[in-house]
């Protein structure tokens, strides 16, 4: 009992202290949705380079979980214990052929914080045909520009989850750099995001 | 007098320190204009008493222009708007590139892109069409035609047309035409050579020699250009420039048989040679690469004209030619060669008929034939064929109107038939006004790469393949495995078409007094079907099959005027001004459905169509200014002319791939040029100035602007 009470107080403090850090959060303690930060997550970064010169990775999925805003093992990706995945541009979500789980997702249009409500509808999980985040630059979260060979987020486009046991979250991704530098060149460090997320943990549509 | 000199003085001495305030340089400038226009009128009356000009500034009446209609015309005349850059203006100003000269232009942006273009009405410069003598010049390298490959030491004047010229020309001829008038045999016996040296260690020499040898002119020029290049940013590897040698041999050969019948040939040879270490940091590591660059391009251009009799005449037209690229690089690891080849044969025969009563015929017809060779087309090599008619009616009703309607049917083995009209009127005052308007429409034939590329990404992963192969590319890919998914059903695919345009230009020319000319004119083009990579397919490595489809709609209009002044017999003043607004049709949809979004400190927010700069690369305002002093004995010349554009967009920094942020903006500048030409003797000349005066350069955002750049030159001819 006394190890749940510490527990339970140490996610309190976290969430206290991710809430006073984060700026754009909400300021009301009692309110359960928050949004959070996650600061330059590795998303299988480059390992080293090829005798080519080409540079190589590990070519493994960060998995995540937005409910405890960390990283699941690379070994429980059969399992509901993730909830999106992370390898370079790719995301994948918990569901279809990429996980067991039922999730789902969609990229919308739209001023992240001004997303109140999920939407029911329009829901896509990954399949053969292509993630339920589309790849390619300008398709889904991000644009290429080939003349700087750099990756920069779409302003506008929200990731909307559904998780694999039907919770729901939004995403705003931020960078795509170690540093996140505000003009990424070629010299940058990729593969490392940085987002926003809020999670709804009560199962319903409302991130309010 | 004294008044006016003034203002300029104060005004050219306000305008240098405004190089860097991109916003207010602008309101200077079209005060400079505004001066004018109020001060001018009582100025030209000062002046009644003064003889008409005979200034080598002014163009020297009557100037026959052939670009515009395919047919000699006198330049106030021709009822679509031509611009003439005669040689001795071309001699004075001391330009060594056709990019040096129409820079200078009012409305010609230069655009350094794979090669320096020019921007002309807001157009890329892969869609103006640039001609040597009628013909077309090949060996685009990323849409532009390299305007440093051509001298201006052979060319006797440049004609421009502003507006689509399709309806004569077919493809390429959207924003305009650039047609150089290379010199031909007028002496007997007569000799020029002429050395010049410059900052960078850049070097341009020229040899001419011309005869008349029983009515037979020959006319060869030799010109070899080259440079130690310049490096504005030392702590990188490599120069910023690279150094560089450039020949240039053209040939030309007039003769008349009888009265009835004359003939001649053109012929160029150009080589490049360039070479520069590039490198860059991997992490902590230097690579560099030793990278040499050869391009070559011949032409040879037969022509024969037959004067059945006075009402008929017919003009045979031959064009050969080819353009090859060749790279290499060296590193570390090894050795590799890109090729690039093409190929273009025309021939064309055309048909005037002078009427009595004010109307001439002009009919053609013609065949083109061209083929490219390179790594990355599929099959390696590839051909295709046009066949074209046209036709042009000009007729001249009353004096004082003018009407050209003219139409062109351009049959394309990969897509088929493609017309081009065009309309022209002009109205002729009993004085010196002239207003021309058109209606016009323009178009670009899809490229090679855009036909015919067949390209897999080693290192991404992703495929690339041009519409006149995508069926059978996909087909194939499937087979072997590589499509995941269709992204667009493939029995949806249509072909692939022109980019077209269709265009309004409305100007006015008059005098406001004998001494003041003024131009005004506007454009406005609505361009569809643009040509942009569409992902078709999903392959299983997570990537995908691209190929090139008909997209984008973007507009360009704009306003322009040119003053041109002598305020004394020795001083000619020229000035211009262009408004330009150049949009995507689809970002301001996209936009009005509110879907487009900027970001700031990591907060989204919602565009709206005053926050949208539009396509990138476009100043909304530039300007060229001109002041020359010739001497009373015409053995002296002294100029300054500057050229100065307003704030343009660089590059998308905020994701949403649109020029919005203050940050995606390239600051506008000003470039001042000088010149001292003195002729020493009737043989001997001596040249010098400055280039770029204020040394402005900008390492990141215009490195192809090297910095001053001193000059001085000998010329020397037998007379």
């Amino acid at each position: 009992m006394s190890k749940s009470l510490f527990s339970s107080t140490l996610l309190l403090g976290l969430a206290l202290l991710v809430a006073a850090c984060d700026s754009s959060s909400n300021s009301d303690n009692s309110d359960p949705v928050v949004a959070q930060r996650v600061t330059e997550l590795p998303a299988d970064p480059y390992t080293g380079f090829a005798p080519s010169g080409q540079p190589i990775t590990a070519g493994i999925y960060t998995f995540f979980s937005l409910r405890t805003n960390s990283i699941v093992a690379a070994t429980d990706s059969a399992s509901n214990a993730w909830d999106v995945a992370f390898k370079g541009t790719s995301i994948l979500v918990n569901g279809g052929i990429s996980g067991p789980g039922n999730g789902a997702a969609q990229v919308l249009n739209d001023v992240f914080s001004d997303i109140k409500i999920a939407p029911a509808s329009g829901w896509a999980q990954d399949s053969v045909t292509g993630f339920a985040i589309p790849t390619g630059s300008g398709n889904g979260w991000y644009n290429y520009e080939p003349s700087t060979f750099t990756i920069t987020p779409i302003p506008g486009r929200v990731i909307l989850i559904r998780t694999a046991d039907n919770r729901y979250a939004k995403i705003s991704i931020l960078s795509y750099y170690k540093g996140q530098p505000a003009i990424p060149d070629r010299t940058s460090e990729s593969r490392f995001l940085t987002f926003d997320f809020v999670f709804q943990p009560d199962g319903t549509l409302s991130f309010e | 007098m004294c008044p006016l000199n003034l203002i300029i003085l104060n005004n050219l001495s306000q305008m240098r320190t405004f190089a860097h305030i991109s916003t207010r340089k602008v309101r200077i400038g079209l005060c400079v204009l505004i001066t004018f226009l109020v001060i001018s009128p009582s100025f030209g009356q000062n002046n009644k008493s003064a003889p008409p000009s005979d200034s080598l500034w002014f163009i020297e009446l009557p100037v026959m222009v052939v670009t515009a209609t395919k047919s000699a015309i006198e330049l106030r005349d021709v009822p679509i708007p031509t611009k003439v850059i005669l040689g001795e203006q071309i001699r004075l100003r001391g330009g060594l590139r056709l990019s040096d000269l129409l820079s200078e232009e009012t409305g010609f942006l230069q655009i350094h892109y794979f090669g320096s273009g020019i921007q002309l009405q807001g157009f890329d410069s892969e869609y103006t069409l640039i001609l040597i003598d009628g013909q077309p010049v090949i060996g685009r390298n990323g849409g532009t035609l390299d305007l440093d490959r051509f001298s201006v030491s052979n060319i006797e004047r440049v004609e421009i047309v502003q507006g689509p010229s399709s309806s004569l020309y077919g493809s390429e001829a959207l924003a305009g035409v650039i047609n150089l008038r290379t010199r031909s045999a007028t002496k007997p016996l007569a000799g020029f050579a002429s050395h010049r040296i410059q900052s960078n260690g850049t070097r341009n020499s020229n040899v001419a020699i011309e005869s008349i040898i029983k009515g037979l002119g020959s006319r060869f020029n030799y010109d070899r250009y080259s440079s130690d290049g310049y490096d504005l940013s030392p702590d990188v590897i490599g120069l910023t420039g690279p150094s560089f040698v450039t020949h240039t041999s053209t040939a030309r050969f007039d003769d008349t048989f009888g009265e009835k019948v004359t003939a001649s040939l053109g012929a160029r040879l150009a080589i490049q040679n360039q070479s520069n270490v590039i490198g860059f940091d991997q992490s902590g590591v230097e690579l560099s690469f030793e990278e040499r660059f050869r391009q070559k391009d011949w032409s040879l251009s037969p022509s024969f004209v037959w004067k059945f009799s006075p009402k008929h005449r017919f003009t045979f037209r031959g064009h050969l030619t080819s353009f090859d690229s060749h790279s290499e690089l060296d590193d570390t690891t090894g050795h590799s060669v890109v090729q690039f080849n093409q190929g273009y044969q025309k021939a064309e025969v055309q048909h005037d008929l002078i009427l009595p009563r004010g109307l001439i015929v002009n009919t053609g017809a013609g065949l083109i034939g061209e083929f490219v060779e390179a790594d990355r087309i599929s099959g390696g090599a590839r051909t295709n064929q046009t066949t074209f008619a046209f036709s042009q009616q000009q007729w001249f009703p009353w004096n004082w109107l003018q009407i050209i309607t003219s139409g062109r049917l351009d049959r394309h083995s990969d897509f088929g038939i493609h017309f081009s009209p065009k309309a022209a009127v002009m109205y002729k005052s009993a004085g010196s006004l002239r207003v021309r308007g058109s209606i016009g429409s323009g178009f670009k034939a899809p490229s090679f790469q855009q036909l015919y590329m067949d390209f897999t990404n080693a290192v991404a992963g992703y495929t690339v393949v041009g519409a006149s192969d995508v069926a059978g590319a996909l087909q194939n890919l499937e087979s072997l495995g590589q499509i995941q998914a269709y992204l667009t059903d493939p029995d949806t695919f249509t072909d692939i078409l022109p980019e077209t345009s269709v265009a309004y230009n409305l100007s006015a020319d008059f005098d406001l007094t004998s001494r003041i000319q003024v131009h005004i004119s506007a454009f406005r083009n609505n361009v569809r079907d643009l040509i942009e990579t569409l992902p078709v397919a999903a392959k299983p490595n997570g990537q995908q099959v691209f190929t090139y489809v008909n997209l984008s709609r973007i507009y360009t209009q704009g306003l322009s005027t040119e003053i041109t002044a002598q305020p004394f017999r020795s001083i000619h003043i020229s000035m211009g001004y262009q408004f330009l607004s150049a949009k995507d049709r689809r970002v301001l949809e996209d936009i009005d459905q509110g879907i487009v979004f900027g970001r700031q400190n990591g907060r989204d927010y919602r565009l709206s169509r005053s926050d949208y700069g539009g396509l990138f690369n476009r100043s909304k305002h530039s300007g060229t200014i001109q002041v020359a002093y010739t001497s009373p004995d015409k053995h002296t010349n002294i100029q300054i002319r500057g050229t100065i554009r307003s704030r343009y967009g660089y590059g998308d920094l905020n994701g949403n791939s649109i020029l919005d942020a203050a940050s995606e903006y390239v600051k506008g500048y000003l470039i001042l040029n000088t010149s001292f030409t003195r002729d020493v003797t009737s043989r001997i000349t001596l040249q010098a100035g400055v280039n770029n005066l204020m040394g402005y350069t900008s390492p990141q955002f215009v490195p192809s602007l090297s910095g001053r750049q001193l000059f001085a030159g000998l010329s020397i001819s037998t007379n």
